[in-house]
C-alpha cells in the first residue's frame, strides 16, 4: 500500500519546499490568489461529490466551510498552537466538526427531493452562520482574530492534492460507482443493491469534511474570520464552480475553480464594471457550453473503473 | 398586548410584500421548474425605477395617491419588459438543457442586476420620495394601521385577486396552467408555450415591481442589494407553501412576514434571518412538499 | 417449500386493489412465466417482490425467510435482481460502468479504494474481468465504452439483464425483456435467457406478451387478470383454461 502511494507522498513532500520557495519569490498579492485557488479547488471538488456525482443539490456548502473555519481556529487558539507542523491537528478537528454538521444536516434533509433539498441546505447554511454570529466565544459579530497564520501555499496545495486524489479514487472505484448510479436513477440504483440513503449521507459527510478542512486552511491563512465571508452567496459561488466545470467532472471543477478565482482579479481594469463583466461572462459561458466546460467528462481519458485498470 | 397587535400589523405588511414576490417565484417555477434567482433583483429594479419615474415626472415633490399609482404602474411595466427580456435572452436558449445550466445563468443574471445596479445607480442608498405621507389611518385593538399599510394590503389583495382571475378565469390562464402541468402536451394542444412562459415572467416581474414600489413608501432606504434577502425569503415562503401553489405562496409569505417580525421584536433581531429557515426546515420535515404541496410518487 | 413464495399478497392504492390474494411460487432453477392482459398487475407483483411496495396483507419468502417489508437494496443483496419494463439504465454511464454498478455493494470497503490498497486493486481487477465476461455473454462487448443512452433498444434491454446479473442473483425477474425488439432479436433473446438460466443455475420469473414464446420456453405459467391469479400450471393446461381464454378474448359471444 505504501509503495502504491509513493508518487502521491513524493508530490506532497515536494510541495513543502516549493511552497517555501514561492512564498519568497511571489509577491503577497499573487500568493494570496494562488492560495485562494487551492482552497476553492477543495471546496469545488468536495461539493462536486454531493451535487455533481451523487446528484443531490446542496446550497449550504458555505455553512460547512464556516464550521470548519471557526472550529479549527478555536482549536488553535485554545491550544496555543504556534508551529505549522501541528497544523494538521486543527484541520482534522475542523474537518471532523464539519463532517458531523454534514451528518446532522444530511440525515433529516436527504429525503427531500431536488429544489426542496437545495433550499433546506441553504437554510441550514444560514442557520449555522447566524448561530456563529451569536456565539461570543468565537467573537460573534466582531469576528475572530489573532488566529496563528500557520497555513501557506504548501499546506493548502498539499490538502488540495490529497482531497482531489481521495475523491478521484473514491468515485472512480467500483465501490464508488454507486454515487454516480444514484444521480442517474435512484430506483435502479436501489435495485442494484445500493443503499441509496446511506450513500447520500456518506457523500454529504465526506463533502462537508473537506469543506471543513478548506475552512481550517482559510482561517490559518488569513488569520481573521467574520461570518460575512460565509453567506449563502459563498455557497452559490461554489455551486457555480461545479456547474461551470461540468457536474460530475473533478478536473472540470478544478479548472472552473481556478478560472473563477482569477477572473475577478483579471478584470480589475474594468473598475466598477468588473463584476458586471464577470456576470456577463458567466452567462455567456453557460449559454455557449450548457453542460459546463467539461460536460461531465474528465480531462484525463481514463477512469480507474471504466477501462482496464492499471495494475 | 398593544405591542403584539402592532407587531402583527407590521408582520402582515411585510408578509404581503413577501407574498407578492413569492407569487413570481411560484409562477416561474410552475412553468420552468427554475429557481429564478434574479427575481429578488427584479424587485429591486421595481423600487429603483419607481424612484426614477417619481423624479422624472416631478411627482416626488407633489405627493398624492394618484402620483404613486402612476409611478407604481410605470415600474410594473418596466419590470414586465425586463422580465420578458431576461427570459428571452438568458433562459429560453437553455430550456432543453440540463436544469442546472439555467439555474447558473439565473445566478449570473442576478449578479448582473446587482452589480449593474451598483454601477448604474451607485452603491449608496437612495431615499425614496414620500409620495404618500405616512399617517395613522385606523386603530385596531391598540395597533395603529397607517395609510401606507392599508395601501399595501389593498394593492396586494387587488393584485392577488387579479392574478386569480387571470389564472382561473381566462383562456390565457388555462394555457398557463396547462404549461405548468406538462409543457410538451400543452404545445401539442396548440398552445404557444413561448408566449405563455414570457407572459409568466412579465406578470411575476410586475408583481415584484409593485412590491418594490410599495416597500419604497414604507422603508424609504433603497439600494442595489436590497433584493437579496427579500428574494431568498420570498423563495423560502414559496417553498414553505408548496412551490407551484399560488395560495401556498401567499400563505407562506404572510407566515414568514409575521414570524420574522415577532422574532425580531420579542427575541432578537440577529435571529430574524435564521428563523425563516428554521420554520422552513421544520415544515419540510413534516411535509416534504410544503404546506399545500402534494408529494408526487414516482411510477416504477 | 419453493424458493420464492408469495402467499395471498394484497396491495391496494386508495381503496383500489392493484393485486388481491396473489399466490405464486418459483422453484430454484425454474423458468416461470407471468402473463395477463394490460393492467392485470404483473409489474405490481414485481414491485412487491423487489420491495418497492410492501404488501398490505400476505407474505413473501425467499428460501424460507420473509422478505416482505425489506427495502429494495436488502432484497437485491439477498439474491433477487430485476429488469424494468420502461428501461432504467444509468443513461450517461457507459455499458461497462452500468455493469460495474451491479458489483458496487460487494466491491470492498470505501477506505480501501481511497487508500488504493492491494485489496482494492485485486477487487478492481476481479470486477473488471467479471463485467467484461457479462458484457460478452450478452453480446455487448463491442459497445462496452458507449454511453447506455446511445445503445439500440434491443441492446439496452440486454444491458439491463447484464447489469442485473452483476448483482449475483439467484432469482432474476425480467419485465418484458423482448418488448420493442425485432422478431429476430426476440428469438435470439429467448434462447439466451434459457442458456443463462442453465449457466448460472438461476430461477427466472418473466413477464412477456408474446404467447407463443412464453408457452414455448416456460416450465410453468401464472396468469393474472384484474389483480388476481386466474390460472397457474404448465403451458398446455394454461392454454386451454377457459378463464384464460375469456380474459384474453373477452366473454364468448353468442353466434
Amino acid at each position: 500500500m505504501i509503495r502504491r502511494n509513493l508518487p502521491l507522498l513524493a508530490v506532497l513532500l515536494a510541495l513543502w519546499p516549493l511552497g517555501l520557495g514561492l512564498e519568497r519569490v511571489l509577491n503577497g498579492y499573487y500568493l494570496q490568489i494562488a492560495v485562494l485557488i487551492g482552497i476553492n479547488i477543495i471546496l469545488a471538488a468536495s461539493l462536486n461529490l454531493i451535487n455533481g456525482v451523487t446528484g443531490q443539490f446542496s446550497l449550504g456548502h458555505a455553512g460547512f466551510l464556516a464550521v470548519g473555519a471557526y472550529v479549527s481556529a478555536f482549536t488553535s487558539l485554545a491550544l496555543g498552537l504556534t508551529s505549522s507542523v501541528l497544523l494538521p491537528l486543527p484541520l482534522l478537528v475542523g474537518g471532523t466538526a464539519a463532517a458531523l454538521a454534514g451528518l446532522a444536516v444530511g440525515v433529516p434533509t436527504l429525503r427531500l427531493r431536488g429544489d426542496y433539498l437545495a433550499i433546506a441546505t441553504l437554510g441550514f447554511g444560514e442557520i449555522i452562520r447566524v448561530i456563529i454570529l451569536n456565539t461570543n466565544a468565537v467573537g460573534g459579530a466582531r469576528g475572530l482574530g489573532g488566529i496563528p497564520t500557520l497555513a501557506g501555499f504548501g499546506a493548502v496545495f498539499a490538502c488540495a492534492v490529497l482531497c482531489v486524489v481521495a475523491l478521484w479514487r473514491l468515485v472512480y472505484s467500483p465501490r464508488g460507482s454507486a454515487f454516480f448510479a444514484i444521480r442517474e436513477d435512484e430506483v435502479a440504483a436501489a435495485a442494484m443493491g445500493i443503499d441509496t440513503t446511506r450513500h447520500k449521507i456518506l457523500a454529504f459527510t465526506i463533502g462537508a469534511f473537506w469543506a471543513g478542512v478548506a475552512g481550517g486552511l482559510l482561517a490559518h491563512f488569513i488569520g481573521y474570520l467574520h461570518t460575512n465571508s460565509f453567506t449563502f452567496l459563498r455557497s452559490v459561488e461554489i455551486v457555480v464552480m461545479v456547474v461551470l466545470g461540468g457536474l460530475g467532472s473533478l478536473t472540470g471543477c478544478i479548472l472552473a475553480a481556478a478560472i473563477l478565482t482569477i477572473l475577478p482579479e483579471a478584470l480589475r481594469f474594468g473598475a466598477e464594471y468588473r463584476m458586471v463583466i464577470y456576470a456577463l461572462l458567466l452567462i455567456a459561458i453557460m449559454l455557449t457550453r450548457p453542460s459546463g466546460l467539461m460536460g461531465g467528462r474528465e480531462i484525463l481519458p481514463w477512469r480507474s473503473w471504466s477501462s482496464t485498470p492499471a495494475r | 398586548m398593544d405591542q403584539l397587535a402592532q407587531q402583527l400589523v407590521n408582520g402582515l405588511a411585510w408578509g404581503s410584500i413577501y407574498a407578492l414576490i413569492a407569487l413570481g417565484y411560484t409562477m416561474v417555477y410552475g412553468v420552468l421548474r427554475l429557481i429564478n434567482f434574479a427575481h429578488g433583483d427584479v424587485y429591486m429594479i421595481g423600487a429603483m425605477s419607481a424612484f426614477y419615474f417619481a423624479h422624472w415626472l416631478g411627482l416626488a415633490d407633489a405627493p398624492s395617491l394618484f402620483g404613486f399609482v402612476v409611478v407604481m404602474g410605470l415600474a410594473m411595466l418596466t419590470c414586465a419588459l425586463l422580465g420578458a427580456l431576461i427570459e428571452r435572452a438568458a433562459y429560453r436558449p437553455l430550456r432543453r438543457q440540463p436544469r442546472w445550466a439555467m439555474l447558473t445563468t439565473a445566478i449570473g443574471v442576478s449578479m448582473l442586476l446587482e452589480y449593474g445596479g451598483q454601477a448604474l445607480f451607485g452603491p449608496d442608498p437612495k431615499f425614496f420620495p414620500q409620495l404618500i405621507a405616512s399617517a395613522p389611518a385606523l386603530r385596531l385593538g391598540g395597533a395603529v394601521v397607517t395609510n401606507i399599510d392599508l395601501l399595501i394590503f389593498g394593492v396586494s389583495l387587488a393584485l392577488m385577486l387579479g392574478l386569480r382571475w387571470l389564472v382561473y378565469g381566462t383562456r390565457v390562464g388555462m394555457a398557463l396552467r396547462a404549461v405548468s402541468v406538462n409543457v410538451d402536451a400543452a404545445s401539442l394542444m396548440g398552445i404557444n408555450v413561448n408566449t405563455i412562459i414570457a407572459m409568466t415572467f412579465m406578470i411575476g416581474s410586475a408583481l415584484a415591481a409593485a412590491a418594490g414600489a410599495m416597500v419604497g413608501l414604507r422603508n424609504p432606504k433603497i439600494e442595489p442589494l436590497m433584493g437579496l434577502m427579500p428574494g431568498i425569503k420570498a423563495f423560502v415562503a414559496a417553498v414553505l407553501g408548496g412551490i407551484g401553489n399560488f395560495p401556498g405562496a401567499v400563505a407562506g409569505g404572510l407566515l414568514m412576514g409575521v414570524t420574522e417580525t415577532l422574532v425580531a421584536a420579542y427575541i432578537s433581531s440577529t435571529y430574524r434571518d435564521a428563523v425563516a429557515f428554521v420554520i422552513l426546515i421544520a415544515v419540510l420535515l413534516v411535509r416534504p412538499a410544503g404546506l399545500f404541496g402534494t408529494v408526487t410518487v414516482e411510477k416504477v | 417449500m419453493a424458493f420464492l413464495e408469495l402467499d395471498a399478497c394484497t396491495l391496494s392504492f386508495g381503496g383500489l386493489h392493484a393485486v388481491r390474494d396473489v399466490s405464486l411460487a418459483v422453484d430454484s432453477g425454474e423458468l416461470v412465466g407471468l402473463i395477463g392482459p394490460n393492467g392485470a398487475g404483473k409489474t405490481t407483483v414485481f414491485n412487491l417482490i423487489t420491495g418497492i411496495y410492501a404488501p398490505d396483507r400476505g407474505s413473501i419468502t425467499l428460501g424460507g425467510a420473509r422478505i416482505d417489508g425489506l427495502p429494495p437494496h436488502r432484497i437485491t443483496q439477498r439474491g433477487i435482481a430485476r429488469t424494468f419494463q420502461g428501461i432504467r439504465l444509468f443513461a450517461n454511464m457507459t455499458a461497462y460502468e452500468n455493469v460495474v454498478v451491479g458489483h458496487s455493494p460487494r466491491a470492498g470497503a470505501l477506505l480501501d479504494a481511497v487508500l488504493d490498497t492491494p485489496r482494492a486493486a485485486d477487487n478492481r481487477a476481479r470486477i473488471a474481468d467479471e463485467c467484461d465476461r457479462l458484457l460478452q455473454l450478452l453480446d455487448l462487448a463491442e459497445r462496452r465504452d458507449d454511453p447506455a443512452r446511445t445503445l439500440s433498444y434491443g441492446a439496452q434491454r440486454r444491458l439491463e439483464i447484464a447489469r442485473a446479473l452483476a448483482t449475483g442473483p439467484k432469482l432474476l425477474l425480467l419485465d418484458e425483456p423482448a418488448a420493442g425488439t425485432t422478431p429476430h432479436e426476440k428469438v435470439e433473446l429467448m434462447a439466451r435467457i434459457r442458456w443463462l438460466r442453465d449457466h448460472f443455475g438461476l430461477a427466472i420469473l418473466i413477464i412477456e406478451h408474446d404467447m407463443r414464446m412464453i408457452m414455448e420456453m416456460c416450465d410453468r405459467i401464472t396468469v393474472l387478470d384484474h389483480g388476481e391469479v386466474i390460472a397457474c400450471g404448465p403451458p398446455a393446461a394454461v392454454r386451454s383454461d377457459a378463464r384464460v381464454i375469456e380474459a384474453y378474448l373477452g366473454p364468448e359471444q353468442p353466434v
